[in-house]
Protein backbone atom coordinates (compact mmCIF):
# COMPACT_ATOMS: atom_id res chain seq x y z
CA UNK A 1 0.00 0.00 0.00
CA UNK A 2 1.33 3.60 -1.01
CA UNK A 3 -0.31 6.52 0.59
CA UNK A 4 -0.81 9.84 -0.31
CA UNK A 5 -2.28 12.76 1.12
CA UNK A 6 -5.63 12.50 -0.83
CA UNK A 7 -5.56 8.95 -2.83
CA UNK A 8 -4.09 5.63 -1.65
CA UNK A 9 -2.64 2.87 -4.10
CA UNK A 10 -3.87 -0.72 -3.07
CA UNK A 11 -1.77 -3.96 -4.11
CA UNK A 12 -4.57 -5.94 -6.14
CA UNK A 13 -4.86 -9.72 -4.20
CA UNK A 14 -4.42 -12.41 -6.13
CA UNK A 15 -6.53 -14.15 -3.48
CA UNK A 16 -9.22 -13.70 -0.75
CA UNK A 17 -6.72 -12.64 2.07
CA UNK A 18 -6.47 -13.68 5.38
CA UNK A 19 -9.59 -12.44 7.45
CA UNK A 20 -9.64 -9.70 10.06
CA UNK A 21 -9.80 -9.68 13.56
CA UNK A 22 -13.30 -10.01 15.28
CA UNK A 23 -15.09 -6.92 15.23
CA UNK A 24 -12.83 -5.32 12.24
CA UNK A 25 -13.66 -5.00 8.61
CA UNK A 26 -11.36 -5.82 5.94
CA UNK A 27 -11.07 -3.29 3.02
CA UNK A 28 -9.16 -4.56 0.41
CA UNK A 29 -8.63 -4.57 -4.19
CA UNK A 30 -8.67 -7.84 -6.26
CA UNK A 31 -8.47 -7.29 -10.18
CA UNK A 32 -12.63 -6.47 -10.53
CA UNK A 33 -13.22 -3.54 -7.66
CA UNK A 34 -12.99 -2.84 -3.90
CA UNK A 35 -14.44 -5.57 -1.32
CA UNK A 36 -14.69 -5.61 2.19
CA UNK A 37 -14.64 -8.94 4.14
CA UNK A 38 -15.46 -9.28 7.74
CA UNK A 39 -14.27 -11.34 10.80
CA UNK A 40 -15.81 -14.87 9.53
CA UNK A 41 -15.09 -14.80 5.87
CA UNK A 42 -17.70 -12.93 4.53
CA UNK A 43 -17.37 -10.97 1.59
CA UNK A 44 -18.84 -7.70 -0.50
CA UNK A 45 -18.65 -6.71 -3.31
CA UNK A 46 -18.54 -2.74 -3.49
CA UNK A 47 -19.54 -2.33 -6.60
CA UNK A 48 -20.85 0.92 -6.01
CA UNK A 49 -23.24 3.07 -8.89
CA UNK A 50 -25.62 0.33 -10.42
CA UNK A 51 -27.00 1.92 -14.11
CA UNK A 52 -30.05 1.45 -15.55
CA UNK A 53 -29.92 0.42 -18.95
CA UNK A 54 -34.00 0.69 -19.79
CA UNK A 55 -35.29 4.13 -18.13
CA UNK A 56 -39.36 5.82 -19.24
CA UNK A 57 -39.53 9.25 -18.50
CA UNK A 58 -43.44 10.39 -18.63
CA UNK A 59 -43.23 13.70 -20.80
CA UNK A 60 -43.77 16.48 -18.36
CA UNK A 61 -45.75 14.85 -16.25
CA UNK A 62 -43.03 13.98 -13.54
CA UNK A 63 -39.99 16.08 -15.27
CA UNK A 64 -38.50 18.96 -13.05
CA UNK A 65 -39.87 22.75 -15.69
CA UNK A 66 -37.46 25.61 -16.33
CA UNK A 67 -40.59 27.58 -17.32
CA UNK A 68 -40.37 31.41 -17.70
CA UNK A 69 -44.23 31.76 -16.19
CA UNK A 70 -44.70 30.24 -12.91
CA UNK A 71 -47.84 29.86 -14.53
CA UNK A 72 -47.36 27.22 -16.41
CA UNK A 73 -49.59 24.66 -16.33
CA UNK A 74 -49.45 20.59 -17.03
CA UNK A 75 -52.17 19.01 -19.12
CA UNK A 76 -51.79 15.47 -18.50
CA UNK A 77 -55.44 14.90 -21.25
CA UNK A 78 -56.45 11.54 -22.02
CA UNK A 79 -56.28 11.59 -25.54
CA UNK A 80 -58.09 8.23 -26.87
CA UNK A 81 -56.38 7.45 -29.55
CA UNK A 82 -52.93 7.91 -28.21
CA UNK A 83 -50.33 5.32 -26.12
CA UNK A 84 -51.72 4.80 -22.72
CA UNK A 85 -54.34 8.02 -23.08
CA UNK A 86 -51.94 9.91 -22.12
CA UNK A 87 -50.12 12.70 -23.65
CA UNK A 88 -48.72 15.82 -21.71
CA UNK A 89 -47.42 19.51 -22.66
CA UNK A 90 -47.18 22.80 -20.88
CA UNK A 91 -50.04 25.23 -21.12
CA UNK A 92 -49.90 27.93 -21.71
CA UNK A 93 -46.74 27.20 -24.11
CA UNK A 94 -44.09 29.60 -23.92
CA UNK A 95 -40.82 29.06 -26.78
CA UNK A 96 -38.02 28.55 -25.53
CA UNK A 97 -39.74 26.45 -22.13
CA UNK A 98 -37.54 23.43 -21.01
CA UNK A 99 -38.43 20.69 -18.80
CA UNK A 100 -35.40 18.79 -17.67
CA UNK A 101 -34.77 15.31 -15.64
CA UNK A 102 -31.45 14.11 -13.94
CA UNK A 103 -30.68 10.13 -15.09
CA UNK A 104 -27.91 8.32 -14.07
CA UNK A 105 -26.52 6.59 -17.04
CA UNK A 106 -23.34 4.76 -17.61
CA UNK A 107 -20.91 5.72 -20.33
CA UNK A 108 -21.74 4.45 -23.82
CA UNK A 109 -24.31 4.38 -26.58
CA UNK A 110 -27.73 5.07 -26.33
CA UNK A 111 -31.32 5.45 -28.26
CA UNK A 112 -33.88 7.33 -26.94
CA UNK A 113 -37.27 6.96 -28.60
CA UNK A 114 -39.76 9.40 -28.51
CA UNK A 115 -43.83 8.80 -28.30
CA UNK A 116 -45.47 12.34 -28.92
CA UNK A 117 -48.45 13.54 -31.14
CA UNK A 118 -48.45 15.69 -33.55
CA UNK A 119 -50.60 18.58 -34.61
CA UNK A 120 -51.40 22.46 -35.68
CA UNK A 121 -50.58 24.12 -32.66
CA UNK A 122 -47.12 22.07 -32.14
CA UNK A 123 -43.89 23.63 -32.34
CA UNK A 124 -40.05 22.41 -32.73
CA UNK A 125 -38.51 19.90 -30.03
CA UNK A 126 -34.96 19.96 -29.19
CA UNK A 127 -33.89 16.97 -27.01
CA UNK A 128 -30.60 18.32 -25.67
CA UNK A 129 -28.20 15.88 -22.96
CA UNK A 130 -25.79 17.99 -20.47
CA UNK A 131 -26.41 21.04 -22.79
CA UNK A 132 -25.98 19.99 -25.89
CA UNK A 133 -28.14 19.79 -28.17
CA UNK A 134 -28.69 16.45 -29.82
CA UNK A 135 -31.31 17.15 -32.07
CA UNK A 136 -34.28 18.82 -33.23
CA UNK A 137 -37.82 17.62 -34.62
CA UNK A 138 -40.48 19.08 -36.00
CA UNK A 139 -43.81 18.22 -34.06
CA UNK A 140 -46.19 20.13 -36.22
CA UNK A 141 -49.11 18.47 -38.14
CA UNK A 142 -51.94 20.43 -39.97
CA UNK A 143 -54.15 17.77 -38.61
CA UNK A 144 -53.46 15.52 -35.32
CA UNK A 145 -51.39 12.74 -35.98
CA UNK A 146 -51.30 10.34 -32.73
CA UNK A 147 -48.21 7.64 -31.55
CA UNK A 148 -45.75 9.60 -33.44
CA UNK A 149 -42.15 8.27 -32.62
CA UNK A 150 -38.96 9.60 -33.11
CA UNK A 151 -35.73 8.04 -32.48
CA UNK A 152 -32.84 9.77 -31.44
CA UNK A 153 -29.33 8.30 -30.96
CA UNK A 154 -26.91 10.13 -28.61
CA UNK A 155 -23.63 8.71 -26.26
CA UNK A 156 -22.64 9.02 -22.83
CA UNK A 157 -18.80 9.96 -22.43
CA UNK A 158 -18.93 9.41 -18.82
CA UNK A 159 -20.60 7.81 -15.97
CA UNK A 160 -22.53 9.34 -13.57
CA UNK A 161 -25.86 11.90 -13.02
CA UNK A 162 -26.77 13.53 -16.79
CA UNK A 163 -29.04 15.66 -17.67
CA UNK A 164 -31.95 15.32 -20.19
CA UNK A 165 -33.74 18.35 -21.47
CA UNK A 166 -36.41 18.93 -23.69
CA UNK A 167 -37.31 22.39 -25.36
CA UNK A 168 -38.85 24.16 -28.13
CA UNK A 169 -37.48 26.36 -30.45
CA UNK A 170 -37.84 30.08 -29.47
CA UNK A 171 -38.26 30.77 -32.92
CA UNK A 172 -39.96 27.93 -35.27
CA UNK A 173 -38.35 27.51 -38.72
CA UNK A 174 -42.09 28.32 -40.54
CA UNK A 175 -44.87 30.46 -39.52
CA UNK A 176 -47.43 28.01 -38.99
CA UNK A 177 -45.75 26.47 -36.37
CA UNK A 178 -46.54 27.14 -32.60
CA UNK A 179 -44.57 26.15 -29.51
CA UNK A 180 -46.76 23.04 -28.25
CA UNK A 181 -44.61 20.04 -27.67
CA UNK A 182 -46.75 17.01 -26.59
CA UNK A 183 -45.33 14.22 -25.64
CA UNK A 184 -46.14 10.81 -23.91
CA UNK A 185 -43.23 9.34 -23.06
CA UNK A 186 -39.33 8.85 -23.89
CA UNK A 187 -37.74 5.88 -23.66
CA UNK A 188 -34.13 5.49 -23.28
CA UNK A 189 -32.18 2.31 -23.84
CA UNK A 190 -28.61 1.12 -23.78
CA UNK A 191 -27.32 0.23 -26.62
CA UNK B 1 -4.96 11.81 5.32
CA UNK B 2 -5.59 10.95 8.94
CA UNK B 3 -5.84 7.50 10.69
CA UNK B 4 -7.73 6.36 13.88
CA UNK B 5 -8.47 3.05 15.80
CA UNK B 6 -12.10 3.22 13.23
CA UNK B 7 -12.05 5.80 10.75
CA UNK B 8 -9.90 7.06 7.70
CA UNK B 9 -10.06 10.02 6.73
CA UNK B 10 -9.02 11.27 3.02
CA UNK B 11 -9.43 14.91 1.71
CA UNK B 12 -11.73 15.59 -1.01
CA UNK B 13 -10.11 15.96 -4.21
CA UNK B 14 -11.94 18.02 -7.13
CA UNK B 15 -10.97 16.08 -9.64
CA UNK B 16 -10.14 12.18 -10.44
CA UNK B 17 -6.37 11.06 -10.19
CA UNK B 18 -4.24 9.99 -12.92
CA UNK B 19 -3.91 5.66 -13.01
CA UNK B 20 -2.11 3.79 -10.42
CA UNK B 21 0.88 1.68 -11.51
CA UNK B 22 0.35 -1.73 -12.99
CA UNK B 23 -1.29 -4.38 -10.20
CA UNK B 24 -2.99 -1.36 -7.76
CA UNK B 25 -5.98 0.12 -7.03
CA UNK B 26 -6.39 3.46 -6.49
CA UNK B 27 -9.04 4.74 -3.64
CA UNK B 28 -9.77 8.28 -3.50
CA UNK B 29 -12.83 10.50 -2.53
CA UNK B 30 -14.74 13.58 -4.64
CA UNK B 31 -17.49 15.39 -3.08
CA UNK B 32 -19.99 12.60 -3.82
CA UNK B 33 -18.73 10.08 -2.57
CA UNK B 34 -15.69 7.59 -2.56
CA UNK B 35 -13.84 6.18 -6.14
CA UNK B 36 -11.53 3.91 -7.23
CA UNK B 37 -9.45 3.80 -10.83
CA UNK B 38 -7.61 0.78 -11.71
CA UNK B 39 -4.65 0.60 -13.22
CA UNK B 40 -6.37 0.32 -16.92
CA UNK B 41 -7.45 3.74 -15.91
CA UNK B 42 -11.48 2.76 -15.75
CA UNK B 43 -13.37 4.83 -12.63
CA UNK B 44 -15.64 2.43 -10.13
CA UNK B 45 -18.21 4.75 -8.13
CA UNK B 46 -18.72 3.03 -4.64
CA UNK B 47 -20.96 5.15 -3.44
CA UNK B 48 -24.23 4.58 -4.88
CA UNK B 49 -26.56 7.32 -6.50
CA UNK B 50 -29.98 6.89 -5.99
CA UNK B 51 -31.50 10.17 -8.18
CA UNK B 52 -32.95 9.08 -10.86
CA UNK B 53 -37.39 9.68 -11.66
CA UNK B 54 -39.62 7.40 -10.33
CA UNK B 55 -43.26 7.07 -11.07
CA UNK B 56 -45.18 3.95 -9.98
CA UNK B 57 -48.81 3.03 -10.63
CA UNK B 58 -51.78 2.96 -8.11
CA UNK B 59 -51.99 -0.44 -8.10
CA UNK B 60 -53.89 -2.17 -4.67
CA UNK B 61 -54.48 -1.02 -1.29
CA UNK B 62 -54.36 -2.16 2.18
CA UNK B 63 -57.22 -1.79 4.28
CA UNK B 64 -57.41 -2.01 7.98
CA UNK B 65 -60.75 -3.95 8.24
CA UNK B 66 -58.53 -6.82 6.46
CA UNK B 67 -60.30 -6.36 2.63
CA UNK B 68 -57.56 -5.69 0.02
CA UNK B 69 -60.16 -5.90 -2.93
CA UNK B 70 -60.02 -2.38 -4.76
CA UNK B 71 -61.89 -1.02 -7.83
CA UNK B 72 -59.92 -0.30 -11.20
CA UNK B 73 -62.24 2.68 -12.31
CA UNK B 74 -62.09 2.99 -15.82
CA UNK B 75 -62.55 6.77 -16.82
CA UNK B 76 -62.17 7.95 -20.21
CA UNK B 77 -61.37 11.33 -18.89
CA UNK B 78 -58.82 10.57 -17.05
CA UNK B 79 -55.00 10.19 -17.98
CA UNK B 80 -53.72 6.80 -18.93
CA UNK B 81 -57.82 5.94 -18.51
CA UNK B 82 -57.87 4.81 -14.74
CA UNK B 83 -58.38 5.91 -11.38
CA UNK B 84 -58.25 2.92 -8.06
CA UNK B 85 -59.95 2.96 -4.75
CA UNK B 86 -60.67 0.49 -2.66
CA UNK B 87 -63.96 -0.93 -2.91
CA UNK B 88 -65.27 -0.31 0.00
CA UNK B 89 -63.79 3.00 0.95
CA UNK B 90 -62.96 3.64 4.94
CA UNK B 91 -60.79 5.34 7.02
CA UNK B 92 -57.03 3.56 6.78
CA UNK B 93 -56.80 2.37 4.23
CA UNK B 94 -53.89 2.35 2.42
CA UNK B 95 -51.31 1.69 -0.60
CA UNK B 96 -47.73 0.85 -0.03
CA UNK B 97 -44.81 0.80 -2.19
CA UNK B 98 -41.02 1.18 -1.51
CA UNK B 99 -38.84 3.34 -2.75
CA UNK B 100 -35.00 3.94 -2.98
CA UNK B 101 -34.20 7.72 -3.07
CA UNK B 102 -31.01 9.59 -2.90
CA UNK B 103 -30.11 12.96 -0.80
CA UNK B 104 -31.37 15.83 -2.16
CA UNK B 105 -34.12 18.34 -3.84
CA UNK B 106 -37.10 16.47 -4.85
CA UNK B 107 -40.14 17.01 -6.91
CA UNK B 108 -43.10 15.01 -4.86
CA UNK B 109 -46.62 14.36 -7.81
CA UNK B 110 -48.98 12.53 -7.67
CA UNK B 111 -51.81 12.29 -10.41
CA UNK B 112 -55.55 11.68 -8.73
CA UNK B 113 -59.18 12.76 -9.53
CA UNK B 114 -61.27 14.03 -7.38
CA UNK B 115 -65.37 12.86 -6.50
CA UNK B 116 -68.21 12.79 -4.52
CA UNK B 117 -66.84 9.91 -2.49
CA UNK B 118 -63.35 11.51 -2.48
CA UNK B 119 -61.68 11.27 1.17
CA UNK B 120 -58.43 12.93 2.22
CA UNK B 121 -55.24 11.49 1.79
CA UNK B 122 -52.08 11.79 3.52
CA UNK B 123 -48.80 10.90 2.00
CA UNK B 124 -45.49 9.93 3.93
CA UNK B 125 -42.01 8.91 2.98
CA UNK B 126 -41.62 6.73 6.36
CA UNK B 127 -42.93 8.64 9.19
CA UNK B 128 -42.70 12.19 7.65
CA UNK B 129 -45.52 13.57 5.87
CA UNK B 130 -44.73 15.23 2.53
CA UNK B 131 -48.83 15.68 1.44
CA UNK B 132 -51.98 15.77 2.58
CA UNK B 133 -54.89 16.51 -0.26
CA UNK B 134 -58.22 16.36 -0.56
CA UNK B 135 -59.97 14.32 -3.29
CA UNK B 136 -63.52 15.52 -2.34
CA UNK B 137 -65.38 17.38 -5.10
CA UNK B 138 -69.20 18.43 -6.00
CA UNK B 139 -68.55 16.77 -8.97
CA UNK B 140 -66.13 14.58 -11.03
CA UNK B 141 -62.69 16.28 -11.38
CA UNK B 142 -60.34 14.51 -13.46
CA UNK B 143 -56.53 14.79 -13.84
CA UNK B 144 -56.15 16.38 -10.61
CA UNK B 145 -52.01 16.80 -10.10
CA UNK B 146 -50.09 17.87 -6.96
CA UNK B 147 -46.60 18.25 -6.98
CA UNK B 148 -45.08 19.81 -4.09
CA UNK B 149 -41.33 20.44 -3.53
CA UNK B 150 -39.17 17.89 -0.68
CA UNK B 151 -35.64 17.45 0.68
CA UNK B 152 -34.57 14.15 0.82
CA UNK B 153 -31.79 14.55 4.09
CA UNK B 154 -30.39 10.82 4.04
CA UNK B 155 -30.63 8.11 1.56
CA UNK B 156 -32.66 5.20 2.07
CA UNK B 157 -34.91 2.95 0.83
CA UNK B 158 -38.24 3.82 2.14
CA UNK B 159 -41.53 2.91 2.46
CA UNK B 160 -43.84 5.37 1.00
CA UNK B 161 -47.36 5.28 1.89
CA UNK B 162 -50.82 7.22 0.91
CA UNK B 163 -53.16 6.95 3.70
CA UNK B 164 -56.72 7.88 4.09
CA UNK B 165 -57.03 10.20 7.28
CA UNK B 166 -60.17 11.87 7.15
CA UNK B 167 -63.42 12.05 5.24
CA UNK B 168 -63.45 14.86 2.17
CA UNK B 169 -65.04 17.77 2.01
CA UNK B 170 -68.16 14.97 1.67
CA UNK B 171 -68.57 11.73 4.02
CA UNK B 172 -66.70 9.77 1.70
CA UNK B 173 -63.18 7.68 1.89
CA UNK B 174 -62.02 7.19 -1.48
CA UNK B 175 -58.63 7.26 -2.27
CA UNK B 176 -59.24 8.15 -6.08
CA UNK B 177 -55.32 8.41 -7.74
CA UNK B 178 -54.02 6.87 -10.84
CA UNK B 179 -50.12 7.43 -10.13
CA UNK B 180 -47.34 8.84 -8.11
CA UNK B 181 -44.21 9.93 -8.60
CA UNK B 182 -40.46 11.29 -7.69
CA UNK B 183 -38.21 13.23 -9.96
CA UNK B 184 -34.88 14.78 -8.64
CA UNK B 185 -34.80 18.85 -9.25
CA UNK B 186 -32.53 20.33 -11.47
CA UNK B 187 -30.51 22.64 -9.91
CA UNK B 188 -31.79 26.12 -9.69
CA UNK B 189 -29.59 28.75 -10.03
CA UNK B 190 -30.24 30.58 -13.30
CA UNK B 191 -33.85 28.04 -13.79
CA UNK B 192 -36.46 30.32 -12.07
CA UNK B 193 -39.10 28.99 -8.90
CA UNK B 194 -40.91 25.94 -8.48
CA UNK B 195 -43.83 25.37 -10.60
Amino acid sequence: MILYRDKVDIDEQPSTPTLPGAGTLNLYADSAGLVAQDSVGATTDLTGQIYPERLVLWGVLSSDVLAFEKNAAFLPNPYSSQRHRFASYLNPSRAGEVFAYYVPLASGNYTMQVIGLEFSGSGVMVFSVDGDVIATRSMYDASAVFNVTYTLPFSIGRSGSHRIDISNLSSAPNATEDTYVILTKMIITKD
Amino acid sequence: MRFDDTTWQLPIRSTHPSAPASGKRRLYALDDGWYSIDDAGIISKHSIDFRQPLLFFRDHMISVAGNPAYTRLVANSQAFNVVHYRTSPALGDKYEISVPIGKGDYIFGTLGARGTGGGTETFKLGSTTIGTFDYYAASSTYNVLERVEITIANADLYTFSAEVTANGGGAGFQALNTCHFFTPRIERSNNGDFI
